[in-house]
């Protein structure tokens, strides 16, 4: 993981908490989740998304080409599984419904839910 | 110059004719008899009349959205599991309705069923599931599971010991007709007696199909198409005079546990393979960013068909209608391209009320 470098706020968070986690383990204290209050940094659930896999801003071959067109025929299908739960809700956690009000993205997509996290 | 120009114009004319004329048989034509059914975001199975292409009726499911179905041994019963792996659900095809359903998950645990197959006399079902329990500060991930569960009471009757005892996120199953014999497919063959479930034989994939050869690399499902127990579908091997991997076509005999017969086409290529109700010709699609194209394979004639480029999109699937004279592409939206298999002329697209989930087209034929 040395090799990469947070470039955005997130991120940056991210590799704070993984390097206090590291030093709580080495100095053996352990923090559990449902102690109060929660250290500020740590505030962003991690491990939500097992998978890191090009496919919603670029294709395999680092380009577009390769998407869905239009986007709206692959969104549904994106939502399955938690696959990619930072773009579209995920659906085995918190929006498990969201296709009841529109099964069809590409045809109905004005009525597709906004889902706030 | 006047004969100059109605000679051109007739045959402008002529050509049109003949264009109208073609245009015309394939609005004419029509992919057979058969059913097809397909899941769909709305948490619904669409039963499509493949003469009419029109969508005929409706199953509601009940626990969710279509995430994989499959058929029963005695095409009556649709069995599927729903988007979330929790539910599996039971369905009457001729009462458009469910019949059985039922999940494992418990309060704080939720069970997944991550592959299942189902006794031909449907009194027992086996899965593969995996469980996530959620504690107080955190989640256990269990170990893979592998069991036989009543269908009548949905209770589990015992855990299976795992092939070669190594526990796998998921199996690729099936049953004999006769429900004695379990096959489950992987680097081999492993073969269970379904009294007991103990392995009694086994068919070890790793020899070669001829000398000079390596082993032939493929997997099995339960086919509409074939007789139990055969299954052809394209392989690729490694040449020993060439390089890189070679592609053909070999139907297997798992009854008696040997390839039938294979012979080359080619170099390998990324292409699926989908064949006819009457075994003659196969179909496959090449899904390359920027190339699509579809592949026919004479199986009669023991050689590669026409291919062709066409304006296709990512994430298609292809298969052949009940009569062979259509293909229909789906998957990833609400529509179903029909082309003509000859031609690979793009005839009409049928337009579901969802999108399609990932259960695939199941192609039915008559009877």
């Amino acid at each position: 993981m040395k090799h990469l470098k947070p470039v955005n706020q997130k991120a940056d968070r991210v590799e704070r908490h993984i390097e206090a986690a590291a030093e709580a383990a080495a100095s053996g204290e352990v923090v559990a989740l449902q102690q109060a209050p929660l250290r500020p940094d740590v505030h962003v659930p991690l491990g939500c998304s097992f998978v890191f896999f090009p496919g919603w801003e670029v294709d395999v071959e680092g380009g577009t080409a390769g998407l869905c067109s239009p986007v709206e025929r692959d969104l549904f299908d994106c939502h399955l599984g938690c696959f990619w739960p930072a773009q579209v809700p995920d659906q085995l956690n918190h929006a498990p419904d969201w296709t009841a009000t529109c099964a069809s993205a590409q045809k109905d997509w004005r009525k597709i839910d906004l889902i706030f996290p | 110059m006047a004969l100059l120009i109605r000679i051109v114009c007739l045959a402008v004319a002529f050509a049109l004719v003949g264009v109208l004329a073609e245009a015309q048989d394939g609005a004419e034509l029509r992919g057979g008899n058969g059913t097809l059914y397909i899941g769909g975001y709305a948490g619904k199975i669409y039963v499509i009349d493949e003469a009419t292409e029109q969508v005929v009726d409706e199953i509601q499911v009940t626990s969710g959205i279509p995430g994989n179905l499959m058929l029963s041994a005695d095409r009556k019963h649709l069995y599927m599991s729903d988007v979330t792996a929790e539910f599996f659900e039971i369905i009457d095809i001729a009462g458009r309705s469910t019949i059985d359903s039922f999940r494992l998950s418990g309060r704080y645990e939720r069970t997944r069923i991550e592959s299942y197959a189902v006794d031909p006399e449907e009194r027992y079902a086996l899965f593969v599931t995996q469980s996530r329990t959620k504690l107080i500060d955190r989640f256990e991930i269990g170990e893979p599971e592998f069991a036989q569960y009543d269908l009548s009471t949905h209770q589990q009757i015992r855990t299976i010991p795992w092939p070669d005892e190594e526990a796998r996120p998921r199996l690729n199953m099936l049953f004999s007709p006769d429900g004695s014999l379990l096959y489950i497919f992987g680097g081999e063959v492993v073969i269970y007696e379904t009294d007991g479930f103990t392995e009694t034989d086994r068919w070890d994939l790793s020899e070669p199909v001829e000398s000079g050869l390596e082993p032939l690399r493929f997997g099995f499902s339960g086919s509409l198409t074939e007789e139990f127990g055969f299954y052809t579908s394209l392989f690729t091997v490694a040449s020993p005079v060439r390089d890189g991997r070679q592609m053909g076509v070999a139907r297997v005999n798992l009854n008696a546990k040997e390839v039938e017969d294979f012979y080359t086409l080619g170099p390998a290529t990324g292409v699926s393979f989908s064949v006819t109700a009457d075994g003659t010709m196969a179909y496959g699609l090449v899904q390359e960013i920027g190339n699509y194209e579809f592949w026919s394979f004479d199986l009669a004639n023991r050689r590669l068909g026409d291919r062709q480029r066409f304006n296709g999109r990512p994430r298609m699937s292809i298969k052949p209608s009940t009569n062979g004279q259509l293909l229909y592409v789906y998957g990833a939206g609400q529509t179903i391209d029909i082309y003509e298999a000859d031609t690979f002329q793009h005839l009409r697209t049928l337009e579901l009320e969802a999108d399609a989930t990932m259960t695939g087209l199941i192609v039915m034929p008559p009877g």
